[in-house]
């Protein structure tokens, strides 16, 4: 019983070492890309408001343009949670080869 | 082989069955022939949204053939399971009631030729909206950062 428990202790160090690194890290880097992103966007809008004020685009023209702008902001974040789903795949391939590689060990 | 208490033994079972369980994958795998294809489309419609300031009528043939191969790109990221975030990219890329690739289609359509100024911003932002498509299935084949705020790639 005492490997068992052992086993187990070293699995949860391990899979908590993976949460704690590749997952935290990816987290930043998504946070950071919205911001990111959030400001660009911001920018664009401001320029076409500037645009129709000097009467090079319409007002209609502006709205496609804010719809659009409003449909990447929808298409980033599918991308964001696309991309989450593949790193949590990673991780559990990860977390299966350290259970099955333990759970060797105790035969 | 050494001795394993039963409850330890039952222990081992129910990791292992969590860890078969586990392994679903959440989203589908990379598919080869999606990058080629939304690599072409997007090259092709901003070929044709560069041409939108002169009238639509000269051009109604080959946009209602693009709009078909946005419409087929959709159609066939819906029906791949557990591809919801792509579908749903292709689906925002294609609707004529949206502001991307199907949306300056339809306006064009609509108005007959459309701006200087809407064709130069709409373009960027359709490339955008492909480079996202791009950057989530580059992801499906290995880890890529590839969404700055300037729209990657």
């Amino acid at each position: 019983m005492g490997d068992f428990t052992q086993v187990l202790a070293q699995v949860a160090t391990d899979v908590a070492g993976l949460a704690t690194g590749k997952l935290a890290r990816f987290k930043d880097q998504l946070v950071a890309d919205a911001e990111a992103f959030a400001k660009a966007k911001q920018a664009d809008i401001e320029r076409w408001a500037g645009l129709v004020a000097q009467g090079q685009l319409s007002l209609d023209d502006a709205e496609l343009l804010a719809l659009g702008a409003k449909n990447l902001v929808q298409m980033r974040a599918q991308t964001y949670a696309g991309i989450a789903k593949i790193r949590l795949d990673e991780l559990k391939g990860q977390i299966t080869s350290i259970v099955l590689k333990a759970a060797i060990g105790l035969l | 082989m050494r001795f394993i208490h039963p409850f330890a033994r039952a222990g081992y079972c129910v990791a292992l069955l969590l860890v078969a369980a586990g392994c679903t994958p959440s989203i589908s795998p990379a598919d080869p022939t999606i990058i080629p294809m939304a690599t072409s489309l997007k090259a092709d419609v901003d070929a044709q949204l560069a041409q939108a300031t002169e009238p639509f009528a000269s051009h109604a043939d080959a946009v209602t053939a693009l709009e078909g191969r946005l419409q087929q790109a959709a159609a066939k990221a819906t029906a791949t399971p557990n591809n919801e975030n792509a579908a749903q990219q292709w689906r925002l890329m294609a609707a004529p009631d949206q502001g991307l690739a199907g949306g300056m289609f339809a306006r064009w359509r609509r108005d007959g030729t459309l701006s200087a100024t809407l064709v130069t911003e709409g373009r960027k932002q359709v490339a955008e909206g492909f480079d996202l498509i791009l950057c989530l299935e580059r992801n499906k084949q290995s880890a890529q950062n590839c969404t700055p705020a300037d729209g990657g790639q």
